[in-house]
């Protein structure tokens, strides 16, 4: 019965593409902007990904997410260096600078000031060069792709110099960096040249980043961190999903990702739907003979079933393998030209658009199954 | 005979019904997407647009649009000012600083910061002040501390409070007073807007060397600001380098409308705007074909027996091709009216019930037709060569 169902699909060509056409049509751009959208909510909290070593962040009360700043006084360092509990606290800039090159052109920047003595935070691959040149006069380390967009199709190489502020600026150093939402090259440098190289208010500590000792729960210094200073203390972790539920809440970005979604979806019911209904009224006369012939309607299910699982799995397949090459060839692309790209095709995707796939074919098939069950066998030989 | 297409068409209810829903959904998802595109890039250029005063904007060579400027030295003004065609040339800050609300709250968890676009108005001349204040008075910005807060703005810092003169803000560990409310055209960023005196301005933002951000000509009468900016790039390009070399651009003046049109270009160019809400467009498109075209086809083989018995009873190929077309061309119109009626209503709630970018000049009409007018070509088209083709006799046999 099932190979009859398999002939009767591979015969209507025409049809059998066009179902398939329809299915990974969805699948491809259901995945392709779900992987879209989980990468740039995955940029947003690159910064705090990046910085190893640390394990709890501390900010001012009102700081939403990480590029909403609100500066500490310089003694909040001491502050939480005196809550027991913490090992050690440093400081950390994060802020931002127009660049300006010798040519003329100038570039918006995002800096980041490391504790001048330990360098905790410091980029973790380093590309040329070597992290100890910061300690450098006017050192700072730039990140692959920034340096990709800065100077294009040139190799990488360090020693060329620009200003920030005014203030003189060597890359000593090329890192490799998570790709950001601000899509801004990113510099490292130390603390005290980081706060020269943007225009200064007067506070100009962005983070206190503290270690906590051994043996010490976190949450528990966290908590005294923020009954014995006033500030607000979280691990990485916490703080990189409270910056992503800000990107997720504020703004227009789940929306306009979701309506797309949908709309695949949408396109990929309708045309494998209504193709697949008009493939099975095709065969409705086949239907009749094989129920004529004693088939009951249980075998028939079957068939239709039948029919739509080897459709999904071939159009879910296929979408699939092609949303991920698109995304790869895409990402290769803006890496080339120095743009950070915004792909995160994390495992809830596949099986999300499967479970879509599925419901699409379930569907399609639903309706032309009232089709063969209301059938009368005998209509089809007058 | 047009006459028996639309009854052919109305007597299947369903059909008749998916065939008009699939192109309304088209129209509506195309005109509404390109609707909100515009609105979006329309409001890129607010700030030039509500700054009408200016004929020029004068600015440093590498500025490519409104949000990112690269501070000018004060000379420049001087230098601008000796053009001749230059009837009068004024600085105007635009910079974003941090502002802090709940002022003298000692509690810091209460303490609201929010980011703001700063405008900084010749102090002498005010010119680019703006043109509509809805309360207090522009005269008011001479005062100390004072500035004037756009109206969204305001609504968005202090949401469900009557509009009144008096509160206070912090910007930059300086004090600042609302002496006004204005209204000033939505921006891209949404950010409240203020407006003060340039002086003031530059203490509210965090400073570099060089503070000025552009600088504000007006024209000479009967000469052109054309002629004007070619004469200000002239003037104020810097000796080349090198004995020989063309001189180094100094400064870049643009008109009015080109300022705009270099800002939309840069939105435009380097942003995703048009390619996300393009996708959305292409989209809307597509599934208007594939469920208008689809469910169409599906309708005229149902009815290929009547168009057979037409065709025997002598009706010509011509005939039957204005048949599917009338039919067509009915549930097109239908569905686009339905379409864009159903945008325009979701842009009229959504403009006066919130702050949803939304733009529709005609030429999205337009274009929406030409679109809805493909889908209803295409989708007939198929049909029309299963009717072409059909043999009058068939019908009868069997």
């Amino acid at each position: 019965m099932s190979w009859i169902a398999w002939k009767m699909l591979t015969g209507n060509r025409a049809k059998y593409y066009a179902i398939i056409f329809g299915i990974s049509f969805a699948v491809m751009l259901m995945s392709e902007q779900s992987a879209i959208f989980t990468g740039l909510m995955r940029n947003t909290s690159s910064t705090i990904r990046d910085i190893s070593g640390a394990d709890i962040w501390v900010m001012d009360p009102s700081v939403q997410f990480i590029d909403d700043i609100t500066p500490l006084s310089d003694n909040a360092v001491y502050q939480v260096r005196g809550v027991p509990g913490v090992a050690w606290a440093v400081r950390f800039y994060d802020g931002k600078a127009r660049a300006q090159f010798p040519e003329g052109h100038f570039k918006q920047f995002i800096v980041l000031g490391l504790d001048d003595q330990t360098l905790v935070g410091a980029p973790r691959k380093m590309l040329l060069g070597s992290l100890a040149d910061l300690r450098r006069p006017d050192g700072v380390v730039l990140d692959e792709s920034g340096y990709r967009y800065l100077y294009p199709g040139q190799p990488l190489q360090i020693g060329r110099v620009f200003e920030m502020n005014d203030r003189r600026a060597e890359i000593v150093g090329i890192c490799e960096a998570s790709p950001t939402f601000q899509t801004f090259p990113i510099v490292y440098t130390t603390y005290s040249r980081a706060v020269h190289y943007a225009a200064q208010e007067r506070r100009s500590l962005s983070f206190v980043l503290a270690k906590t000792e051994e043996g010490v729960p976190l949450e528990e210094v966290c908590r005294r961190i923020e009954e014995q200073t006033g500030l607000m203390a979280m691990s990485p972790s916490e703080f990189a999903w409270r910056t992503i539920a800000y990107y997720l809440i504020q703004t227009g970005i789940p929306v306009n990702f979701g309506i797309t979604v949908l709309l695949g979806f949408v396109i990929g019911a309708a045309i494998a739907g209504q193709t697949f209904y008009l493939f099975t009224i095709d065969n409705l006369k086949q239907f009749g003979a094989l129920k004529a012939m004693g088939v009951d309607n249980r075998q028939l299910v079957g068939m239709v079933l039948l029919q739509g699982a080897v459709v999904g799995m071939l159009g879910y397949m296929i979408g699939l393998g092609l949303g991920s090459a698109f995304m790869e060839l895409v990402t290769l692309q803006l890496r080339s030209r120095g743009l950070p790209p915004a792909n995160f095709m994390a495992w809830p995707i596949p099986l999300g658009t499967g479970l879509a796939a599925a419901l699409i074919v379930f569907a399609s098939a639903l309706i032309s199954l009232r089709r063969v069950l209301a059938l009368e066998p005998a209509a089809v030989f007058r | 005979m047009t006459w028996i297409a639309i009854q052919m068409l109305m007597g299947d209810r369903a059909k008749y019904l998916g065939i008009v829903a699939g192109i309304t959904f088209a129209a509506l998802l195309i005109a509404q997407q390109a609707s909100i595109a515009l609105g979006l890039l329309l409001r890129t250029t607010a700030h030039i647009q509500d700054i009408a005063d200016a004929d020029i904007w004068v600015m440093d060579p590498n500025v490519q649009f409104i949000d990112e400027f690269k501070p000018l030295s004060e000379n420049a003004l001087h230098r601008v000012r000796g053009v001749p065609g230059v009837a009068w040339a004024v600085p105007i800050y635009k910079g974003q600083g941090r502002l802090k609300l709940a002022v003298g709250q000692l509690d810091k968890k209460k303490a609201k910061y929010q980011q703001s676009v700063v405008l900084g108005l010749d102090d002498a001349t005010l010119v680019g002040a703006p043109r509509q204040i809805l309360l207090g008075s522009l005269a008011d910005l001479r005062k100390p501390d004072a500035v004037i807060i756009d109206e969204s703005g305001y609504r968005y810092l202090w949401p469900n409070e009557p509009l009144a003169v008096g509160r206070e803000l912090e910007m930059n560990d300086h004090r600042a007073v609302v002496v006004g409310i204005c209204k000033a055209s939505e921006t891209f960023q949404t950010f409240p807007i203020f407006y003060c005196r340039y002086r003031q301005a530059l203490r509210y933002v965090p400073q570099e060397r060089k503070a000025m951000s552009a600088i504000l000509v007006g024209v000479e009468q009967g000469v052109s600001k054309e002629d004007v900016c070619r004469r200000i790039m002239e003037q104020t390009a810097l000796k080349p380098l090198r004995a020989g070399d063309p001189p180094r651009p100094g400064l870049k003046a643009l008109t009015h409308e080109q300022f705009i049109a270099s800002t939309l270009m840069y939105f435009v160019r380097r942003t995703g705007i048009v390619i996300n809400f393009g996708i959305t467009v292409s989209l809307g498109f597509l599934v208007g074909c594939a469920v208008a075209g689809q469910t169409f086809y599906a309708f005229t083989l149902e009815n290929l027996p009547q168009f057979g018995s037409l065709k025997a009873m002598g009706a010509s190929n011509l005939r039957i091709v204005g048949m599917v077309l009338t039919q067509a061309l009915m549930a097109g119109l239908i569905g686009y009216g339905l379409g864009v009626g159903v945008a325009a209503l979701f842009g009229q709630i959504m403009t006066t019930s919130s702050r949803l970018a939304f733009y529709m000049p005609w030429h999205v009409l337009v274009g929406t037709g030409a679109a809805v007018g493909l889908i209803v070509v295409l989708a007939s088209l198929v049909s029309v060569y299963k009717v072409l083709v059909l043999e009058p006799a068939a019908i009868f046999r069997g």
